[in-house]
């Protein structure tokens, strides 16, 4: 049993690890696609006219695909003048407590509905209409319960192991 | 459903906001689980739809990206060490005069500001490279303590600055705009500080002493060039991002991808650009990403259900009816704004009260741009007024034991800087120009 939840607990570490290395190279991307849109328009006078869309969906990608990362990193601020007088375990059950309010509700609903959107989006092959080149907009929908997801599971591998430490006096799973 | 009037609506969500962040849970969760808590109360299943258009909305702003790309720019510099040259440069400059490292530092950190952006990057290479120089000369412990945080939390202030992109598009000003009107503001309150620290070192020489003749004896020409190779390439930098805004050549998000381009070429002039250092920039601007945005996507939400359910109306009438009228309302803004400041983190602040204050502002009949430059130096003072100092907190990873800088001296180091700021919005107050005067100058008024 144990063993079973080490397994996923690593494993879903893994996972929002690996998408913090893997989608930090949007930033480069951003920096390439819209200086080359800039010098096209000041050197040859001809934008692009993808540049615009491409720059929303590669940012709206870079901002939820690291929150699961940030979350693993524990990177969300907080204030902690009350949290610095109760003791570790007392902070720790406020947390896991508080989370099965604060967090989960909130991920649920922010999947869900984005599922919803997603898949309205495909079944009707929506397109951008923000600029006048009108990509399809179904992958950037699809990309945003799949990022909720990967928050969800890095909340649910922190639940399991606040719950572990609680039960087995402070012990790391 | 249960019906609660716009009044119980702003109690129960404001209150609820306090309590939990007391309590010591993320700010960003709790923004959007009160929102959407009070929301499904109030209005049942609809509210996942304006969860969902909140949150979509945030993430496909446009203006937003710039933030990214600032944060990635900043970092860059960071690595490129070219502040480690800036403060030996001033150091043999400016070291002969009483308080000259004091002054150095807050002069470093407003041309980091204009480079950085980012209040941690700033305070933390300030308490690297300033702190250990100054104690070791002597230097009065307040004394140094408080030019490291006011000195570092200009970067959040003297644009291009993160606030601001987060602010035009809260208050529907354009961000180019409002980089223009804070620059000045940004000076004068640099030049207040460094005012500050020349009269108190000249009024009690024991509190910083000029460093040894031995130790800044270097040749005129070694000396020009110091400064030179240190201020140059990154004053070239600003300029050509904030002129290229300025002469509407450029958006603020294109200007920050062609300074971040910039940064990076910088990096390889000075000869400290590697695969690695390249890497972790980027991992530490997505890391900072995904920190605001949870915060942007929360704050959305909350904002969303509040307006919607009236609670905007609520404060604006809350605060035209404080006594003394237009000018009592302004300082109740102020008041609440400097209050929430010691508690929430500035993007919380801009992200909550920006939506709900800017109209208040307009319905008072002052300038939008004028009165997002009062808030914003006002959020000066909420980087520095405990409990939630971020200065405070970045300086305090930079100290060493052996410094024996306690919090206290910290604290007592800064209250002068209260009173500084104070005084740069009373000044503001008295000459709106110092805000209004650069914008007006701009080409294409428009960004």
């Amino acid at each position: 049993m144990l063993k079973v939840l080490r397994f996923i607990v690593k494993h879903i570490e893994n996972i929002s690890e690996w998408s913090g290395s893997l989608f930090r190279y949007i930033v480069p991307l951003l920096v390439f696609t819209i200086t080359y849109d800039v010098f096209l328009r000041y050197v040859f006078n001809a934008p692009t006219k993808w540049s615009y869309d491409i720059t929303y969906m590669l940012g709206g990608t870079l901002m939820l695909m690291m929150q699961a990362y940030t979350l693993f990193h524990k990177g969300h601020v907080n204030i902690d003048i009350l949290q610095r007088t109760f003791p570790p375990k007392a902070n720790l059950l406020i947390d896991t407590i508080f989370s099965l309010f604060l967090f989960f509700p909130l991920m649920l609903v922010l999947f869900y509905s984005s599922l919803r959107h997603a898949i309205t989006s495909i079944a009707l092959h929506e397109l951008s209409n923000v600029g006048f080149w009108r990509p399809i907009l179904y992958p950037f929908r699809t990309m945003i319960p799949v990022a909720w997801f990967l928050v969800l599971l890095q909340g649910i591998a922190t639940f399991i192991r606040n719950i572990y430490s609680l039960t087995h006096r402070g012990q790391e799973l | 459903m249960i019906d609660m009037s716009p009044e119980l609506v702003t109690v129960v969500m404001f209150g609820l906001l306090v309590v939990f962040v007391l309590l010591g849970y993320p700010l960003a969760f709790i923004l959007g689980s009160v929102g959407l808590g009070v929301g499904f109360i109030t209005s049942g299943l609809p509210v996942f739809e304006i969860v969902y258009l909140r949150m979509y909305g945030a993430i496909t702003t446009y203006t937003f990206l710039a933030m990214p790309l600032f944060v990635f720019m900043g970092l860059m510099m960071e690595r490129s060490g070219v502040s480690d040259s800036l403060f030996e440069a001033l150091h043999v400059w400016l070291g002969g005069f009483r308080g000259g490292l004091a002054i150095a530092t807050v002069l470093i950190g407003t041309l980091l500001a204009a480079t950085v952006g980012v209040i941690a990057a700033s305070v933390t290479m300030l308490g690297l490279i300033a702190m250990p120089a100054m104690l070791k000369r002597g230097y009065n412990k307040e004394l140094a303590c408080g030019a490291v945080c006011a000195g570092g939390s200009l970067g959040i202030l003297i644009p291009p600055s993160v606030m601001l992109v987060l602010y035009g598009p809260m208050a529907n000003i354009s961000v180019g705009k409002l980089f223009m009107g804070a620059f000045m503001p940004g000076f004068l309150l640099s030049a207040l500080y460094c005012t500050y620290i020349g009269i108190m070192s000249f009024l009690k020489p024991e509190l910083a002493p000029s460093v040894a003749l031995e130790e800044r004896r270097v040749p005129f020409l070694r000396k020009s060039y110091m400064l030179v190779t240190s201020l140059v390439p990154p004053l070239i930098l600003i300029l050509a991002v904030l002129g290229s805004i300025f002469l509407g050549i450029a958006a603020p998000t294109e200007a920050a991808a062609v300074g971040a381009l910039a940064s990076v070429l910088m990096c390889l002039a000075y000869r400290r650009l590697t695969l690695t250092k390249l890497k972790e920039a980027m991992l530490g601007t997505a890391r900072v990403t995904g920190m605001a945005f949870m915060v942007v996507i929360g704050a959305s939400i909350f904002t969303g259900v509040f307006i919607k359910l009236g609670g905007a109306d609520v404060v604006m009438n809350f605060v035209l009816s404080a006594p003394g009228g237009r000018w009592g309302a302004f300082a109740l803004i102020m008041f609440i704004t400097l209050i929430l400041g010691m508690f929430i983190d500035w993007i919380g602040i801009i992200l909550v009260m920006i939506p709900i204050m800017a109209p208040v502002g307009v319905a008072l009949n002052f300038d939008p741009l004028w009165f997002a430059m009062m808030l914003i130096v006002n959020l000066q003072l909420s980087f520095i007024t405990p409990p939630l100092a971020y200065a405070i907190f970045f300086l305090q990873g930079t100290l060493k034991p052996e410094m024996e800088v306690t919090t206290m001296h910290i604290i007592r180091g800064i209250l002068p800087y209260i009173g500084l700021i104070s005084l740069g919005l009373l000044l503001m107050v008295k000459f709106p120009q110092i805000a209004l005067w650069l914008p007006d100058k701009m080409i294409r008024k428009a960004w």
